[in-house]
């Protein structure tokens, strides 16, 4: 049986795929961001990283509680509502 | 006696090489946006900032924490700091940060592993007491490297 978090990564690889990008780590965990779990993806580029938040319309949101995004190190982490968007949208 | 002398008598003594894990997996939050996850294949410590990992091979933490049990993980820790690799000297960094938070247990079997210097520990492991011990293996945006 695959652990949930290892799950929940492969998805989302999947999903990530569609848009044609492979990114360098993606890393879910429920222990991190309680309560629900923290995702984290790491792209090669940072162009990629910029597609992903275009397409989840991030510019847009009015709540941006959820989001951490670290332009230097191409990572964007998402906890609470934001994962929940990052499923919905992607 | 040297510390690899004690070593080697440690090894006679009572390691019988890696033991069954059980398969799944287990999360330990060390720090904010720092995780341990410990599988059946070993433990990966991931920075979730950056996506940097830092692979610890199952072999070498059971040997590890074999030696932990046996109450002597003090004997590896004088090592002169010219013989330590610089990059082991970062994970010593890392675990005087992280000791204070949690899973300390763990972070005391990753200290004593860091301060060895793994890759002239492996040699001398293969030599003298015919263990094979996996690198330890860092990963990051830049870099992949064995250890």
């Amino acid at each position: 049986m695959i652990p949930k978090e290892i799950e929940i990564q492969e998805q989302i690889i999947q999903k990530l795929q569609k848009h044609d990008i492979s990114p360098f780590s993606v890393v879910f965990s429920f222990e991190a961001g309680d309560p629900g779990g923290m995702l984290s993806i790491t792209f090669y580029i940072q162009a990629e990283m910029n597609e992903i938040l275009g397409i989840l319309g991030y510019k847009n949101q009015c709540d941006k509680s959820g989001w951490l995004i670290l332009e230097k190190n191409n990572t964007i982490i998402f906890t609470g509502l934001a994962l929940l968007h990052l499923y919905t949208v992607l | 006696m040297t510390q690899k002398q004690i070593f080697k008598e440690f090894i006679a003594l009572g390691y019988d090489g890696p033991g069954t894990r059980i398969p799944g997996l287990t999360d330990i939050q060390l720090a904010y946006y720092v995780i341990a996850r410990i599988t059946s294949t070993g433990c990966t410590i991931i920075n979730l900032l950056s996506g940097t990992t830092i692979h610890l091979p199952v072999d070498l933490i059971d040997l590890f924490e074999s030696l932990n049990a046996w109450g002597g993980s003090n004997i590896l820790r004088a090592q002169p700091e010219d013989k330590i690799d610089k990059t082991i000297l970062n994970f010593q960094t890392l675990n005087l940060r992280l000791a204070r938070r949690q899973g300390e247990y763990f972070m005391n079997t990753l200290s004593e592993i860091c301060t060895t210097g793994t890759l002239d520990f492996r040699e001398w492991l293969k030599s003298e007491c015919k263990l094979r011990i996996k690198p330890i293996e860092f990963s990051s945006l830049d870099k992949y490297k064995e250890i």
